[in-house]
């Protein structure tokens, strides 16, 4: 019922809204249909909880995986740039071999001294860029092999060059068959240097091609990832606004109720206003002129005649009473001075013991009370409230036994309160406790008692209107506690708990 | 010169008139009585020219026309009717209308009594102390003119 309520509602809120945003609302509306989310508000939060928390663990996700296909991607741009960079020192490599060959042909042939400095320049320069080239291959176990084999045809090579060198220097002919051997290790270098230079070369095309296909499955991958970021978001949104529209309308609801409820307020002032005077008239007239005729005709009357008007007297005393009391009820109800103040409960006890004193001393009472807090309440209501607890247990005492009355104090958790709604559970409050050891009361009734004018006993056995107990729990409700009645088993007495919100 | 004065009582309702006047009659009044049924004629009646004096007005509160508050509030505006005593006699308790009462300037509030015992006493006690104990003043009239 409630929920139709709420859902009428929600509607009707969306109905209101701008039109660009009802468009969209339509619109998520048929993606998202809210009978997906019939469901209770507490699954509502928890789905909210959930979609906002998947989204935002999507999008965490998706920023990392981002940031880690950048890092990728320029490990293999540098991978690229490795490769041609390996590529060029070979090269490097070879043209060095073949400028020191040409220094030392140069030699061979002119036996000028000028043509050893390139050869010694190309010596050094070999050095270099054979220590670079390690370098850049290091990573590579296979090139490494390679680099060593071709370092040992580079060293074969150059201990030929340089014994044909040295047979020259010595004025002797060139060792033909070193200088065909010098060819050969020539040919073996650049074999290698071209198998090295192959390889690097597939190496390349290898990274290029893993990048394209990198690229394309890593697309799909965050195109998806924010499909589905996207897709919780929705939900939360969607949820979030269903939420927000049941508010929205319960809120409405709310001010509704309060509306009615100070009409309703005014209305029981008003009324309270007509008893306390216009039905007062009547009656007053009603008591003053009965007994009138009690005082000037009692003569005249009869013993029925008198029996009649006494009756009639006693009832309109009666109904006096009562309106007193319901006036006293609805003055409680709608007390315009509620001052809050710091009342001492000890004092209290003490006040209201004295005020009973006689009553007390009368019936041989005893009354213990507990070390009592401070509480925030309105002070003459509170008066009220003790009086009418402790007289109620002085009134309702056994015959037999005199009364015992106990004043008890704990602080407890709104949970214990039975009956007591959501919102007061994890509140803590006073809990002042008036147990006695009279005739107490059928546990039925525990509810029963608290409805204003409601009597447990016929009015021959105790006196009363049966408002004190209406007072009082009128008084905790002006004070937003409670006051719960718990019966003794075999009606050994009454137990009432007064909650007063710390 | 208090035998003279007129107690002049206003209230709307019959019954209370009937009753303050047996109750009158019962503690052997001389003085003569006048009752009116709402403020306006509480006013029309002191402002004509008679011959004997208003000593005592008793005021109801709740009337027709013109309340007891606002006759008060006139009367004691007003520089000549403002000597006349005026005792409040009405069914409020409420504590408001007392203090509102006392403070338009009334010089007794009383609560009529539900019994009728008691409402013959009180008001034998009030003719006791305002007309037997208590000197009254001299109101003199004043004449309108238009």
């Amino acid at each position: 019922m409630i929920n139709k309520r709420l859902r009428f509602d929600t509607e009707k809120m969306s109905q209101k809204l701008p039109k660009m945003s009802n468009f969209f609302y339509t619109l998520l509306r048929t993606f998202i249909p809210i009978s997906f989310f019939n469901i209770s508000l507490r699954q509502t939060l928890w789905g909210i909880l959930w979609a906002m928390g998947i989204s935002m663990f999507m999008l965490i996700f998706l920023s990392w995986s981002a940031y880690d296909r950048m890092k990728e991607a320029s490990n293999r741009i540098e991978a690229v740039s490795h490769t041609y960079r390996v590529r060029l020192k070979n090269k490097d490599l070879l043209l060095v071999l073949e400028a020191i060959e040409t220094g030392q042909r140069g030699y061979l042939l002119t036996k000028q001294e000028q043509f050893l400095e390139p050869y010694a320049n190309g010596r050094v320069r070999l050095k270099a860029v054979q220590r670079d080239f390690r370098l850049l291959i290091r990573d590579n176990r296979e090139q490494i092999k390679r680099l060593d084999v071709l370092n040992y045809w580079i060293l074969k090579k150059i201990t030929v060059l340089e014994y044909n060198m040295e047979r020259t220097k010595m004025g002797k002919a060139v060792d033909l068959v070193a200088l065909n051997q010098s060819r050969n290790y020539m040919a073996h270098i650049r074999e290698l240097s071209e198998t090295i230079e192959n390889i690097e070369k597939l190496l390349l095309i290898q990274r290029q091609e893993m990048q394209k296909k990198a690229d394309g499955s890593s697309n799909l991958y965050v195109f998806m990832l924010s499909g589905v970021a996207l897709a919780f978001l929705l939900v939360f949104f969607r949820l979030l606004y269903i939420e927000l529209g049941r508010r929205i309308g319960l809120q409405q609801t709310l001010e509704h109720k309060l509306r009615e409820l100070e009409n309703t307020n005014a209305e029981l002032e008003q009324f309270a206003y007509v008893a306390s005077h216009d039905l007062q008239e009547p009656l007053r007239k009603i008591r003053t002129f009965g007994e009138r005729l009690n005082v000037r005709q009692a003569d005249a009357l009869n013993e029925d005649g008198k029996m009649s008007l006494s009756k009639i007297n006693q009832s309109a005393r009666r109904m006096q009473q009562l309106i007193d009391d319901l006036l006293l009820f609805s003055r409680t109800a709608n007390a315009r001075e509620r001052v809050f103040e710091a009342i001492d409960l000890n004092e209290m006890v003490q006040e209201v013991r004295e005020e009973l004193s006689e009553t007390m001393v009368q019936k041989n009472a005893i009354l213990h009370a507990d070390a009592l807090p401070t509480i925030q309440g309105i002070r003459f209501q509170v008066g009220q409230l003790f009086v009418n607890l402790l007289s109620n247990a002085l009134k309702y005492s056994r015959n037999d036994t005199p009364p015992l009355v106990e004043i008890e104090y704990e602080q407890v958790m709104g949970q214990e309160i039975p009956n007591v709604g959501d919102l007061q559970r994890g509140n803590v409050f006073h809990r002042i406790s008036f147990t006695d050891n009279g005739i107490g009361f059928d546990a039925a009734y525990s509810e029963k008692i608290f409805v204003i004018f409601q009597r447990l006993h016929n009015r021959s056995e105790y006196a009363g209107t049966g408002i004190g107990l209406a007072l009082c729990r009128r008084v905790m409700t002006n004070h937003n506690g409670f006051i719960i009645a718990e019966a003794k088993p075999n009606h050994s007495g009454a137990i009432f708990h007064l909650y007063f919100p710390q | 010169m208090n035998q003279k004065a007129i107690i002049l009582i206003a209230d709307d309702d019959e019954d209370d008139c009937f009753l303050v006047q047996s109750a009158l009659e019962a503690c052997c009044l001389v003085n003569p009585t006048v009752f009116v049924s709402n403020g306006l004629d509480l006013l029309d009646y002191l402002r004509k020219d008679e011959e004997q004096p208003v000593g005592l007005i008793l005021l109801d509160l709740n009337m027709p026309r013109m309340d007891g508050r606002e006759a008060l509030k006139v009367l004691k505006s007003d520089v000549q009717l403002r000597k006349i005593p005026v005792v409040v006699l009405t069914t409020s308790k409420a504590q408001r209308d007392v203090d509102e009462c006392y403070e338009l300037g009334a010089n007794c509030y009383i609560a009529k009594p539900d019994s009728f015992e008691i409402f013959n006493d009180t008001i034998s006690t009030l003719v006791k102390f305002w007309i037997n104990l208590s000197q009254l003043p001299i109101v003199r009239k004043l004449r309108i003119d238009d």
